[in-house]
């Protein structure tokens, strides 16, 4: 088995990259760290196949040594081998690998630095707070948004004001990312800005900062919510009605009356869902003027609706 | 050509996702022992998650659903016949798995701030977790058993198990097998043996005509079902089968758990949503089947409501995981899910735990009744399992099968394989036989006659009369097993798997007309019995092979609930609890 | 016109015990490989397959659909390192 290796690993060096190729793939067999320094060469091979399955093996092998030189690969000519290293790098734990990660956030190229807080994620590393509030202003969209979800998983309060920041970011997925991200520090000093953020210019922003208000068990949203049951998006409506029911805003209840109405059959579910959450005497003559409603889901939710309203 | 000839402390036969789990366990705790996986296929791309998983379907994470909640629900979805204690072993035992598959690496779709994203899809508890990239599990639980430095023998495939007879005990004793490769007969002796070779997913012939076009991994066959039964190990619920409402020819799940929480949903020819039930049970098949063969027929899967942002989202998924090939059908076919409602339709039928209650009879310790012998996955009849269930079930019939080669009477024990020599010498022969047949009936012919039976005579509604031909038929065909004949070694494996599928098409037919009433909705719809009758029938009907050689039946009474499960709610899942409206 | 001789009760009783005979037929296969791509020596898709369906043609020594039995899975295809397979959904669900 260790003779098997050594021979494969000695046909890295042939000129014909088929028998390069061939001597990683049943590499895969016989695989130990002895294997590290020559893969990590490889990966300065002319064939996109060699770097990709040599990159795969030292994933495999989890040698944190190897992650400089995956890092790299993040820059690589080939997206493929790009999409291999970002892979990779994610597999490797540990406060060792966390390092040169960190070393790679101010890289010159957006690829890397996107690449390398990706792959921070899952660490939760308390000293890549600052780098990654850092990487909030970077210039690259993408690097951004990966650092808004990086701090997130981190969860420091210090992070909670450059965050807030990002809802004003011109990328509407940063501003989306941010909402979320936010919503685990939900404190009443935030509850403006989100209330802002659901009137931002893009539906998306909008749904994800009703979902958040509707669980920040505050009054204080209901009307900037109400104003959300007429979005122009179904989807936006429908999370609204929701988050009403949440905080059991009764100064909703003849609006979602109005929206038993509505064309599409998720909004009237859940605005008959939100009318039983709210417990809505007046609206059970409405209510029950669908119980013929041809969607079984709205039919399923008045029922419940009722249920919840009469039962005392 | 020589026998393969391996010995082992442990053996788990099948390294798919339960396999995985039961050999990393029993190797972690036998550092210096032998821990063998057999693999028809190999452990990179086996199992019915070969391609990887989109999402958990019965995830118990502490804050959005607790075990009695699950255990109940469980227990409704199967109408009341269920263990509850092997089904709380999993409740108990699912979330310590799914933090160990998260260490892993295994990427489970979090919320914005890191928590697991779960999403409510059933009415009560909240158990489904996507894994949008869970396109690479298979690659990271193969990393764990090389890291546990388990045996793995790929392409061995077992035909039989070994069983020790002494003084009236029985018990296990390996398991005899095929080299799919080489047609090199294999003996595999072992103190224990785990069984994890999945559904019987080959049964029924999907409507396209195409063998290989299953929901399940083609390869899981009903191998583990006929292996305990010529063991005589008990088998239950049987005539519990699997059906699933799956994207017309493609044959492949359109993933009501992918695209419901993203607002996704199934509507009849008039637009309209349809389904009652609150969870994926015979009685919603059942719903389904009856909206297909109506006038509001045929069925859709609608999309075409959503956002664009949210379709890509939803192709990233479908695209890419579990059955990635779902996107150049439809491309094929110039549909989009933006523009085209996506015809459904329901599966042929199998037998699978996994998405019903049929299996290998195992309690809460995953043993099932012959000593040595245990089982865990889609195969074993833990209802409802699902994917955790198998990653969890496997880790715990690995914890039991060492306690079991540990114990005084077992660990030195284990008679000389020469003593088994007329029954390996019996199975070598029946094995290898097609090969010597060279004007033999080829294989897929003959499955493809089998399973064409099953559609024939087994696809529900069920009838005696039905049911009764079909038997006649199956042993007419059961003849024909002892002409097939093969060219190669890989027909060799086909061959033998018909005799498993032949085995399991039976099993479903003699359970079928034991239980005389109806239940589960589809899955046991008697047009004969059409009413479900607890006062008879309120039991587990489980079968065996009997010492003459034929399948025998008895009745288990249901253990007493952990959970308590109301009357009421024991029927939730039989009544129409909503009015059909008057005019649709 | 004279009638033919009733040949069947023995006709039948003998195609009851005669030997099978067999006949070659084509499949069109929904794997498709590139052989100007596919590396001679490498086997990966052929270790891939959860079904066994490929392997590498001795004549040519490059991979091969072999057997009628695929999945349409794209193991084969996602494992390909030089892109060498295309899988078609099979001709019966197309």
């Amino acid at each position: 088995m260790t003779d098997l290796q050594s021979a494969l690993l000695a046909k890295l060096g042939n000129p014909d990259a088929a028998v390069r190729q061939v001597a990683l793939a049943q590499l895969d067999e016989v695989l130990d760290e002895r294997a590290l320094a020559p893969l990590i060469a490889a990966l300065a091979d002319p064939e996109g196949a060699v770097r990709i399955l040599a990159i795969g093996l030292l994933e495999d092998l989890g040698d944190h040594r190897a992650i400089p030189a995956i890092i790299a690969a993040l820059s690589d000519s080939s997206e493929a081998v790009q999409e291999a290293a970002q892979a990779a790098l994610r597999e490797f734990r540990g406060a060792d690998a966390a390092l040169p990660l960190l070393a790679a956030i101010t890289h010159g190229d957006p690829r890397v630095r996107r690449g390398v807080i990706f792959a921070l994620r899952e660490f939760k590393e308390p000293s890549s707070l600052q780098p990654l509030i850092g990487a909030l202003a970077d210039a690259a969209p993408e690097v951004r948004r990966e650092a808004v979800l990086t701090l997130a998983f981190l969860r420091r309060g210090e992070s909670v004001d450059p965050l807030r920041q990002r809802l004003q970011d011109s990328d509407a997925q940063v501003r989306r990312l941010a909402v979320g991200a936010l919503s685990f520090f939900l404190a009443p000093a935030l509850i403006d800005d989100l209330v802002a953020a659901t009137q931002d210019s893009d539906w998306q922003v909008r749904r994800d900062a009703v979902i958040v208000l509707g669980r920040s068990a505050l009054s204080s949203p209901v009307p900037a919510l109400l104003a959300r049951l007429h979005d122009p998006f179904w989807q936006v409506q429908k999370e609204a009605a929701t988050a009403l029911g949440r905080l059991h805003a009764s100064a909703a209840t003849s609006h979602l009356i109005g929206l038993l109405a509505a064309g599409f059959p998720d909004v009237r579910r859940a605005a008959a869902a939100a009318l039983g959450d709210i417990g809505a005497q007046e609206a059970l003559p409405a209510l029950r003027a669908l119980v013929d409603d041809p969607d079984v889901e709205v039919r399923k939710a008045v029922e419940r609706a009722v249920q919840t309203i009469t039962t005392p | 050509m020589d026998d393969t000839i391996i010995s082992a402390d442990i053996v788990v036969v099948g390294g798919g996702s339960a396999g995985c789990t039961a050999a990393i366990r029993a190797q972690e705790a036998l550092p210096k022992g032998r821990v063998v996986l057999l693999e028809k296929a190999n452990i990179k791309r086996s199992g019915a998650i070969a391609i990887g998983m989109d999402g958990l379907n019965n995830a118990i994470i502490p804050g959005h659903a607790t075990p009695e909640q699950y255990v109940r629900e469980i227990t409704m979805a199967n109408d009341g016949i269920v263990n509850q204690r092997a089904i709380w072993e999993y409740a108990v035992n699912s979330w310590p798995m799914l933090q160990q598959l998260d260490a892993w690496g295994v990427k489970f779709q979090k919320t914005a701030s890191g928590d697991f994203d779960v999403k409510q899809v059933h009415h009560n508890g909240r158990y489904v977790l996507p894994m949008p990239e869970g396109y690479d599990l298979k690659k990271i639980l193969t990393r764990q058993i090389r890291r546990a430095g388990v045996q793995v023998v790929n392409r061995i495939m077992g035909t039989r198990l070994l069983v020790e007879e002494s003084g009236g005990q029985r018990r296990i004793a390996g398991v005899l097998g095929l080299d799919v490769r080489s047609g090199a007969f294999a003996i595999i002796r072992a103190k224990a043996v785990i069984l994890a070779c999945g559904a019987s997913g080959r049964l029924g012939l999907p409507a396209s005509g195409y063998l290989f076009g299953t929901y399940e991994n083609p390869a899981n066959a009903g191998d583990g079902y006929s292996l305990a039964y010529h063991a005589g190990a008990e088998l239950t619920g049987i005539e519990c089968f699997q059906i699933n409402p799956l994207i017309k020819d493609y044959n492949g799940p359109a993933c009501a758990y992918v695209t419901g929480p993203l607002g996704g949903h199934t509507v009849n020819a008039l637009g309209h949503r349809f389904i009652k039930s609150d969870y994926w049970s015979g009685q919603m098949m059942l719903e389904f089947y009856k909206e297909l063969h109506s006038q509001r027929g045929p069925v859709y899967l609608k999309l075409d409501h959503l956002a664009g942002e949210t379709i890509t989202e939803i192709e990233r998924v479908l695209h890419r995981t579990e059955r990635p090939s779902r996107g150049r059908f439809h491309a094929g076919r110039g549909h989009s899910y933006a523009n085209d409602l996506v015809e459904m339709h329901i599966s042929e039928i199998g037998l699978c735990s996994g998405h019903s209650g049929s299996g290998v009879w195992i309690n809460e310790r995953a043993e099932t009744t012959l000593a040595g012998l245990y089982a865990a996955g889609d195969m074993a009849s833990v209802p409802h399992n699902y994917l955790l269930g198998a990653l969890t079930y496997g880790k715990i019939a690995a914890g039991h099968a060492l306690d079991y080669i540990a114990s005084k009477d077992v660990a030195g024990a284990g008679a000389e394989t020469a003593s088994f020599s007329e029954a390996i010498d019996a199975e070598r022969a029946r094995v290898l036989a097609p090969l010597a047949r060279t004007d033999g009936i080829p294989p897929h012919q003959l499955e493809y006659k089998i399973r064409r039976l099953v559609n024939d005579y087994l696809q529900p509604p069920k009838t005696a009369t039905r049911y009764e031909r079909g038997l006649l038929h199956f042993a007419r065909t059961a003849e024909e097993l002892g002409q097939l004949g093969a060219s190669n070694p890989h027909e060799l494996m086909r061959a033998a798997e018909c005799g498993f599928i032949l085995d399991c098409a039976v099993m479903a037919a003699k359970s079928s007309l034991y239980r005389t009433e109806s239940r589960w909705g589809l899955y046991h719809y008697r047009l004969d019995y059409p009413e479900r009758d607890d006062a008879r029938w309120f039991v587990h009907v489980n079968l065996h092979r009997g010492k003459d050689g034929t399948m025998q039946f008895l009745e288990r009474p249901v253990a007493p609930y952990v959970v308590p499960v109301s009357d009421s709610e024991l029927h939730s899942y039989s009544q129409l609890r909503i009015a059909e409206p008057a005019n649709t | 016109m004279p009638d033919l001789p009733n040949r069947e009760p023995a006709k039948a009783a003998q195609a009851k015990i005669v030997g099978n005979a067999q006949a070659v037929r084509r499949f069109d296969v929904p794997v498709v490989v590139d052989a100007a791509k596919c590396v001679s020596g490498c086997h990966i898709c052929v270790e891939s397959c959860p079904v066994d369906c490929l392997a590498i043609d001795l004549a040519t020594s490059k991979a091969t659909m072999k057997h009628d039995d695929c999945w349409y899975c794209l193991a084969c295809e996602i494992d390909c390192p030089n892109d060498a397979i295309t899988v078609k959904i099979p001709v019966l669900l197309r």
